[in-house]
């Protein structure tokens, strides 16, 4: 019946007629649809422009020179660019060795929280044995507790097992984390059990249904636990400062003060510092950020 | 390849929740087992526990004369085919079906031969290089047969593999699965909820209901010869019609009476019937049961030379569906409704009294306490 109608409609008109009319619908809806993307875009650079303004203010603050700072007059840009500061930041203080010592740390934290976590999700959502939820729930429960509550027993612990101003000392503690098993364990529960049972049927053992097929199927969870993990040991500060008392293990943030304290004066130098600091965790998020929110996202809804 | 032997095996979950109970089964080498039922009856729990997927609770499990109940999955020698395929993402069709063979340690040069020689059974040679999301669902299932049959095993699993296809990919799929069977010449447990499946498939079909076993018997026996009035229900599509009645007796006979009849139905049970229901069911309730093949219009059974001058139950069509080949009419009736199946060129329309005769032969008359088929043979046919 309806297509009988359009079909009049159409004999009605001339080809001419036609052709003109689509034409003019199509100029309509993509002059419309034109403006809406422009809209968006632009709404988009004014929010991430106030959002990444303290971030650029600090880029430009890198490269000026001490005294354009603190004037009254408007001096978002350097008006005379210099790369003296990064020259003093990285003479100062040893800021390659302390860049280093944060990738040291933050990569065997990351590759020790990715085997451990995994791990331990995989017996809470493959295995059956007793007490699983109750042990799970436990673990979730230490996610509750904060860092700074526990910072002095486990000084005190590390202290006892004499491996103060170490790198094991910096590893060490952040070797697990709730967040990670919670992580691993959501992204293991929306795994199919019958490629488990599957698996078990073949004769394959755990380690390696771990290794040739969930580890396979998991990267973006990895991806996303890697970043995340990464970000966070490469921030750390409190526990670093507590437990290491040379320079020669010192990591970045530490670094940063350092060069603080030094020269008080010198925020320029500070900033420079920072701006090198921050570069390997921005480039890691960047190069992450689909796995991160990927694996983030996985499994919370069934797709 | 294999002999399985269940004794008394029975499933409880923690919270005393008897799942499968005293399941007894003696599953001969070569045999095609169908476990049916209704969901939730534990035949798909059985499975697991013979696949070592589940525990056993009590009682044990022999394969091959050996005690199994704790053996690995692994180590029993069986193959499962899932119903959602359980394939590896990550790896292709070879892969797949290389794998368990890899884990044991077969030589490359074997592995290959032997997944070429099953892909080409299973049609599937073409695609050994793709990855499983790149299969349709008919050729998913096979790889995943596929990955069964490599393993050369002592029996297959199947837990429902059909369920997830389309209806006429089901078809053909049931004619390989057969045609597998006779060429394989392995045993097969198949978990379904299908009857066509079952009924087409199997060799000898376990009814199951609430856990436990209602019958074990070949698809013409239990289709004939049902034991009690669940499988009768179960097994049939339409199924079969069941009336409450009572045994009566006039002038010596025994007469079966339909219950709320206000015009007094009786149907004259065949002499075979007859003397049972005389010795021992005289006044007592009974449930009566006819498939509605054995139900015909009035002028089909005479034209069928049935004797019409008994057995005719009046009632009105409430609803009549065309089948192609033939065509079941729904009927009200006051002892409820029941249906029938007639020929394509019937042409009674929904409203219309129709004198039917029920064929007296096929009557399956079933204890109302006990829900017992009351002529039930074991072993008949």
């Amino acid at each position: 019946m309806n297509s009988t109608a359009v079909a009049e409609n159409a004999n009605r008109m001339s080809k001419e007629e036609l052709l003109e009319l689509k034409e003019a619908m199509n100029q309509k809806a993509l002059t419309k649809k034109r403006i809406k993307t422009a809209t968006t875009i632009a709404a988009n650079i004014m929010v991430a422009l106030v959002v990444l303004l303290p971030l650029l203010y600090a880029v430009s603050i890198a490269f000026m020179p001490s005294g354009e700072l603190f004037t009254t007059d408007w001096n978002l840009l350097p008006k005379s660019p210099t790369l003296q500061n990064f020259k003093d930041a990285l003479t100062k203080v040893p800021l390659l060795r302390f860049i280093g010592n944060s990738f040291l740390v933050a990569g065997c934290i990351t590759i020790g929280q990715i085997i451990s976590c995994s791990l331990a999700a995989f017996s809470f959502s493959f295995l059956e044995f007793k007490g699983k939820g109750i042990l799970f729930m436990l673990v979730m429960a230490t996610m509750m507790v904060p860092g700074e509550a526990t910072i002095i027993s486990n000084y005190l612990t590390v202290g006892q097992m004499g491996i103060l101003d170490t790198y094991p000392v910096l590893i060490l503690p952040y070797l697990t984390s709730a967040m990670g098993i919670f992580l691993f364990r959501q992204f293991y529960m929306s795994f199919p059990a019958s490629l488990y049972e599957s698996a078990k049927l073949d004769g394959c053992t755990n380690l390696r249904f771990i290794w040739k097929i969930l580890i396979p199927l998991t990267k973006s969870a990895i991806g996303a636990m890697a970043v995340y993990t990464f970000i966070n040991a490469w921030n750390m500060y409190m526990w670093p400062l507590l437990v290491t008392g040379s320079d020669s293990l010192r990591t970045v943030q530490i670094g940063i003060s350092m060069l603080n304290s030094v020269d008080s004066q010198s925020i320029t130098t500070m900033i420079a510092g920072v701006v090198m600091v921050i570069i390997p965790s921005i480039s890691i998020f960047i190069i992450g950020q689909k796995q991160l929110i990927r694996g983030m996202f996985s499994g919370a809804v069934k797709g | 390849m294999a002999n399985i032997e269940l004794c008394n095996v029975c499933k409880v979950y923690e919270n005393n929740n008897c799942v499968v109970k005293d399941f007894n089964l003696s599953i001969k080498d070569k045999e095609f087992i169908i476990f049916v039922g209704p969901s939730g009856c534990g035949k798909s729990t059985t499975l697991r526990m013979i696949a070592g997927l589940e525990e056993i609770s009590d009682g044990e499990l022999w394969i091959d004369g050996k005690l199994c109940n704790y053996t690995e999955p692994g180590e029993r020698g069986l193959s499962m085919v899932f119903q959602n395929y359980a394939l590896y993402p990550n790896m292709n069709v070879f892969d797949n079906m290389a794998f368990s063979l890899k884990i044991r340690k077969i030589p490359k040069k074997e592995i290959k031969e032997k997944v070429e020689e099953v892909a080409k059974i299973l049609e599937i040679d073409h695609l050994l290089k793709r990855r499983p999301k790149e299969l349709s669902g008919g050729q998913r299932q096979r790889v995943a047969i596929g990955s069964a049959i490599v393993r050369n095993p002592k029996a297959f699993l199947m837990d429902e593999p059909l369920s997830n296809l389309d209806a006429k990919l089901r078809g053909q799929m049931r004619i390989e699965l057969a045609k597998l069977h006779k060429e394989l010449g392995t045993t097969i447990i198949y978990v379904t909820h299908d009857q066509t499946e079952a009924m087409t498939l199997g060799t000898r079909i376990v009814v199951m209901k609430k856990g436990e076993i209602q019958q074990v018997d070949t698809p013409t026996n239990l289709y004939h010869n049902p034991a009690n009035l669940f499988v009768a229900g179960f097994i049939g599509s339409p199924a079969m019609n069941f009336f409450t009645a009572y045994v009566g007796q006039i002038s010596g006979r025994a007469l079966i009476h339909l219950d709320n009849s206000v015009n007094g139905t009786i149907l004259t049970p065949v002499k075979r019937m007859e003397r049972e229901l005389k010795n021992r069911h005289i006044g007592r309730k009974v449930i009566v049961g006819i498939r509605p093949e054995d139900i015909y219009e009035l002028e089909e059974a005479k034209e069928m030379g049935f004797d019409v001058s008994k057995n005719i139950v009046e009632a009105r069509v409430e609803a009549r569906e065309m089948l192609g080949a033939e065509v079941v009419l729904y009927f009200e009736h006051e002892n409820g409704g029941f249906s029938a199946r007639v020929g394509a060129d019937n042409q009674s329309q929904p409203g219309d009294m129709v004198k039917l005769y029920f064929d007296a032969e096929n009557l399956h008359i079933f204890d109302k306490e006990t829900e017992k088929n009351i002529f039930f043979e074991e072993g008949k046919l």
